[in-house]
């Protein structure tokens, strides 16, 4: 099996997105990096934080996919979005109502198109973080429903992943050849509300615990075997696109959620190394991530083109049955 | 004034202390208002409850704090909070999963409730109109008080 990457590291593109001040992309600033400290209390005894918790109520039949090409990117945000907003409804109660899971491919056409300002980008795979941050803040993200009958474009029928349908929009982006910005509107629907950019654990664990995955992106690679208590040891160059969706404190350390199908991570998921429990946890997401140290986060996180999904806007409400719930 | 005088007055205060409050007129609590409760409500929450008296205790807690909450929220000096029916169930959801264990017997406030909230809205309708806000918290009153008749 090919196992694709697509992460493009781009200081420069980085800076002018986090310095864009129409795009809410930015650094976190000292009284906001503190709060998510404060926020992610390290007490060794506390139980880990899984997102996964949240998709798993509502979404059981929920299987990790496989990206065909080299996209990540549009892959980690997608998962990104999907983690945050079923941890509104989910965590924070937000009355939303879920649609399901989040659309990788106009993520990624998005990120290489149209968050640029250009109006093709060839059919060469990869895409830059900000740039993802950019598309899903300034255009926004539409879940993997028929879109057709909306924009009257049978293209834009996005149930079933494709990979042809994601390289081609990776070259004509968000929404393809055809489109004329109507899908691109219809992102505009639903933005992804706040994308901070996330240099550190602390910060990390702090979004987690807030209920905001993280994505990161970084050319740290790992092995494919996870140890006794659940961590995959950092091993040779990745540069890929990821998302954190958890966060423990036992031995501290980040989940890490991959795009490589139910094919990675084998071995323990999670194991405390204080009391030696083990978590029987929802299969699917073990077979598609893995714990990672502290000090591999922090490494991660420190080539600066990772971010925190901060909520989706403008998202339809559900309606109540009054019966239940009680 | 000579001393007897003095000695006089001090006995006849000992003397009527006690009775000072038949004398002074003192403020008298208010009349709490009985709530007529509907026999759609009263009758389902005593089948159900008829078992399990606890539980009628505990709900008529959590229904009675819904309905102080959903009252004062009109007065919060920076305006409402609670605007729509699903601000409503989003303070639900708070307040039934608050509790350390899941109390039982969640399904009959449903079935008893249920139909009366649906009647009123479900979605976004607004609670500060059409007099929605009273009529919520009067079936949570009404209903804290007829599961509190079961409790007792």
């Amino acid at each position: 099996m090919i196992l694709h990457l697509g992460w493009t590291p781009d200081p420069d593109a980085v800076d002018l997105v986090l310095n864009d001040t129409q795009t809410p992309v930015f650094r976190m600033s000292a009284d906001q990096e503190r709060m998510m400290r404060q926020e992610a209390w390290a007490d060794d005894k506390k139980p880990p934080v899984i997102l996964f918790d949240h998709l798993k109520h509502l979404e059981p039949t929920w299987v990790r996919g496989n990206q065909g090409l080299g996209s990540c990117v549009g892959w980690g945000w997608e998962l990104g979005t999907t983690l945050s907003v079923a941890s509104d409804i989910r965590l924070k109660l937000r009355p939303w109502h879920w649609q399901g899971a989040y659309a990788t491919e106009p993520f990624y056409g998005g990120a290489r198109v149209e968050a640029r300002g250009i109006k093709q980008a060839g059919y060469r795979d990869g895409a830059v973080g900000a740039y993802a941050a950019k598309f899903a803040t300034k255009w926004g993200a539409v879940p993997r429903i028929d879109l057709s009958l909306l924009s009257k474009n049978k293209e834009h029928d996005l149930r079933v992943y494709s990979a042809n349908k994601e390289k081609e929009w990776g070259n004509f982006g968000c929404g393809g050849a055809f489109d004329k910005d109507v899908l691109d509107q219809i992102c505009k629907l639903t933005p992804v509300i706040e994308a901070p950019l996330c240099t550190s654990f602390q910060a990390a664990a702090g979004l987690i615990e807030s209920g905001f995955p993280v994505v990161v992106c970084s050319d740290q690679g790992f092995s494919d075997r996870r140890d006794q208590y659940g961590f995959v040891s950092p091993r040779g160059i990745w540069y890929h696109c990821m998302c954190f969706a958890g966060v423990r404190y036992d031995r501290p350390g980040l989940l890490l959620a991959n795009s490589w199908g139910n094919s990675w991570g084998l071995g323990n998921w999670y194991k405390s190394t204080k009391t030696g429990e083990s978590i029987d946890y929802w299969p699917e997401a073990q077979k598609c991530s893995g714990w990672v140290d502290a000090n591999v986060c922090d490494k991660m996180l420190k080539q600066q083109d990772s971010y925190g999904v901060c909520g989706v806007g403008g998202l339809k409400r559900r309606s109540v049955n009054w019966t239940k719930g009680w | 004034m000579n001393r007897k005088l003095l000695g006089l007055l001090l006995a006849i205060a000992a003397v009527a202390l006690p009775f000072a409050n038949r004398i002074i007129p003192q403020p008298t609590p208010d009349p709490q208002p009985v709530i007529e409760i509907p026999t759609s409500i009263e009758s389902p929450i005593k089948k159900g409850f008829a078992d399990s008296k606890q539980d009628a205790g505990y709900w008529a807690g959590l229904l009675y704090g819904m309905a102080r909450t959903i009252e004062l929220d009109a007065k919060h000096p920076q305006g409402a909070r609670l605007k729509t029916m699903l601000d409503v169930a989003a303070l639900r959801d708070w307040v039934v999963a608050c509790p350390p264990f899941k109390i039982a017997k969640g399904d009959v406030i449903g079935q008893t409730i249920g139909p009366e909230l649906a009647k009123l809205g479900s979605s976004d309708e607004p609670l500060d109109s059409e007099d929605r806000r009273s009529k919520v918290v009067t079936i949570f009153n009404m209903t804290a008080n007829a599961l509190e008749r079961v409790a007792k």
